[in-house]
């Protein structure tokens, strides 16, 4: 009983090598047909992993920005009194969710311009300086979500002597609401073209079993069993897949590469920092393990169903 | 080892091809089954390891009543069996050592165990020279040997053959038939379906006859 349990342990691991030889020894048969389907595959979860890649380093700069950019700016009245100002500033200093309060004068202001500017004598030219006070309020890391910071900016709003208060987060809330929907849709999008792939290696089998059906079947008379006749087909499956989604890794750092020249001048434009780091170490091994699975679970699902068909018949 | 109770199988097209058919063949015993093309032959040796299902009737095989094995044992009976076809199902890109080593290779032996039957059956059937070449390099009589080694390389207890000697020659077809007798002799129960009446008018095996799927003579009955 032993024996024959640590014999037939021996035989199936036997067997997973022979049929790893096996689909091994089919690329060297058919190595067009294996390098087309490969690339199909790579094609297909490119979009996928290009989103992907795009998402994560959006998230990420979206986390970095938001730290940098989360606090308020209140513009307070044009004629308002310096010390009215600074008893405002220690008003707010009193707040447990601030952190740094800030008073920017319009002479401060002016100077801030005009060195960022390059430009000299603006007040002289203009006769007065339009700019306003501006009291610049930093909330403390654990009020810098969206929510705390949208009841502080109420709350300061009805401060008198507050004219108005900006915040110059507001985009970043709109980025991450239109990356929450992209993201959405890129997950989608991943589970269509993944059952794309799962289609294609899935068409490969089935064609490799039409292929060999004299074969099929008479391993089926001589008490071959369903497993035995799939085993070599599964290692198709994964090693295809697991190649397709190493072929879409090439494809996606190859775009993101095209890409990252036109991104940074953009981001640039808007003072905005791009990391480009290229394609994410996380997104190349989703790919591979990604495209393995999903081609052997197509290989497996064909097999199946062809098996069973044909035992039946 | 092999026996049938009340079996009928009628195929979805409407053709009845065994109408009750009762026969049991014990361990260790030859049979021949004839009848006329169409009579059945072929039906009813499908029905043993469970290629075709009985539409009423029991087929046992040792005892084991193989309607009520699940799917997956099927296969550990078709090891048992050593079978040889009316056609003759070798793979042509595949030397006769893969031919003849398949069963192994299905069942899960090693290479050197693997070698070592492969070899021991091809010298039975007088083709171990011939190791290396290709079914399609072959007579059909040497094509039809290399058939009767894989079904023997696997040391089943049951041979079932389907029209063995089908287009061969006289005197081939006799030498294939005392084949048959020798594994008989060392054991193996063999039941062999032929419509050739001179080549069993030469043994003295029981007869199983079959006429429009109904037995007429049952010959093999201890
Ligand atoms: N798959 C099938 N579907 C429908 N009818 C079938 C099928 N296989 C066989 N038959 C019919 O069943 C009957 C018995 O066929 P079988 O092949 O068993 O005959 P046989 O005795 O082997 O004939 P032969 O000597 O010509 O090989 C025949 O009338 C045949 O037409
Ligand atoms: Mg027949």
């Amino acid at each position: 009983m032993k024996q024959d349990l640590a014999r037939r342990l021996d035989s199936w691991r036997h067997h997973h090598r022979q049929s790893l030889l096996d689909a091994l020894g089919r690329f060297r048969h058919g190595p067009v047909g294996a390098l087309l389907t490969v690339l199909v595959i790579g094609v297909a979860l490119a979009l996928p992993g290009v989103l992907y890649a795009v998402l994560v380093n959006l998230e990420q700069m979206s986390a970095t920005w938001r730290e940098r950019a989360s606090h308020l700016s209140l513009y307070l009245d044009e004629n308002i009194r310096a010390e009215n100002a600074n008893a405002l500033l220690s008003q707010v200093r009193g707040w447990p969710e601030i952190s740094e309060a800030r008073l920017i004068t319009p002479e401060q202001g002016l100077r801030e311009l005009e060195e960022r500017l390059g430009i000299q004598g603006t007040a002289a030219s203009l006769g007065h300086n339009p700019l306003p006070t501006v009291l610049i309020l930093h909330p403390s890391p654990a009020y810098s979500d969206s929510q705390h910071v949208d009841s502080l900016r109420e709350r300061a709003g009805t401060l008198s002597g507050v004219a108005r208060v900006s915040r110059d987060a507001d985009w970043l809330d709109r980025l991450e609401t239109i990356l929450a929907g992209a993201r959405e849709a890129a997950l989608l999008i991943s589970w269509l073209l993944g059952a794309s792939v799962a289609f294609v290696i899935g068409n490969t089998v089935r064609l490799e079993l039409q292929d060999r059906i004299a074969e099929v079947r008479l391993v089926q008379l001589i008490g071959g069993t369903r497993r035995f006749i799939r085993r070599p087909l599964l290692y198709v499956g994964l090693i295809q897949g697991a190649l397709g989604g190493l072929a879409a890794g090439l494809i996606v750092s190859l775009m993101l590469a095209l890409l990252n020249a036109p991104l940074v001048a953009l981001t640039q434009g808007y003072g905005l920092v791009l990391p480009t780091d290229g394609l994410p170490v996380i997104v190349l091994a989703s790919l591979i393990a990604g495209g393995g699975l999903l081609g052997w679970l197509g290989a497996w699902i064909t097999a199946t169903f062809f098996l069973r068909r044909l035992s039946t018949e | 080892m092999i026996r049938f109770e009340n079996v009928s199988k009628r195929f979805t097209t409407g053709q009845q091809a065994l109408l009750n058919v009762n026969f049991s063949l014990e361990r260790g015993r030859m049979a021949f089954l004839t009848g006329h093309s169409g009579a059945g032959k072929s039906t009813l040796l499908k029905l043993i390891p469970a290629l075709l299902r009985p539409t009423a009737g029991r087929v046992l095989v040792d005892g084991v009543d193989i309607a009520r094995l699940p799917d997956y044992r099927i296969p550990y009976l078709r090891r048992r069996i050593g079978l040889i076809f009316q056609d003759h199902h070798l793979l042509e890109d595949r030397t006769l050592y893969d031919n003849v080593a398949l069963p192994l290779v299905v069942s899960g032996y090693r290479p050197a165990e693997i070698a070592r039957r492969v070899r021991a059956a091809l010298d039975k059937v007088g083709l171990l020279d011939r190791e290396r070449a290709y079914p399609l390099e072959l007579s059909g009589g040497e094509q039809q040997r290399v058939n009767i080694a894989r079904a023997l390389v696997n040391r089943p207890a049951i041979i079932l053959a389907d029209e063995p000697t089908g287009n061969l020659d006289p005197d081939l077809s006799l030498e294939i038939m005392n084949e048959f007798c020798k594994f008989n002799e060392v054991g193996v129960t063999v039941l062999v379906a032929s419509h050739d009446h001179d080549l069993i008018e030469r043994f003295d095996t029981p007869r199983l006859i079959l006429e429009n799927g109904q037995l007429a003579s049952d010959e093999a009955q201890p």
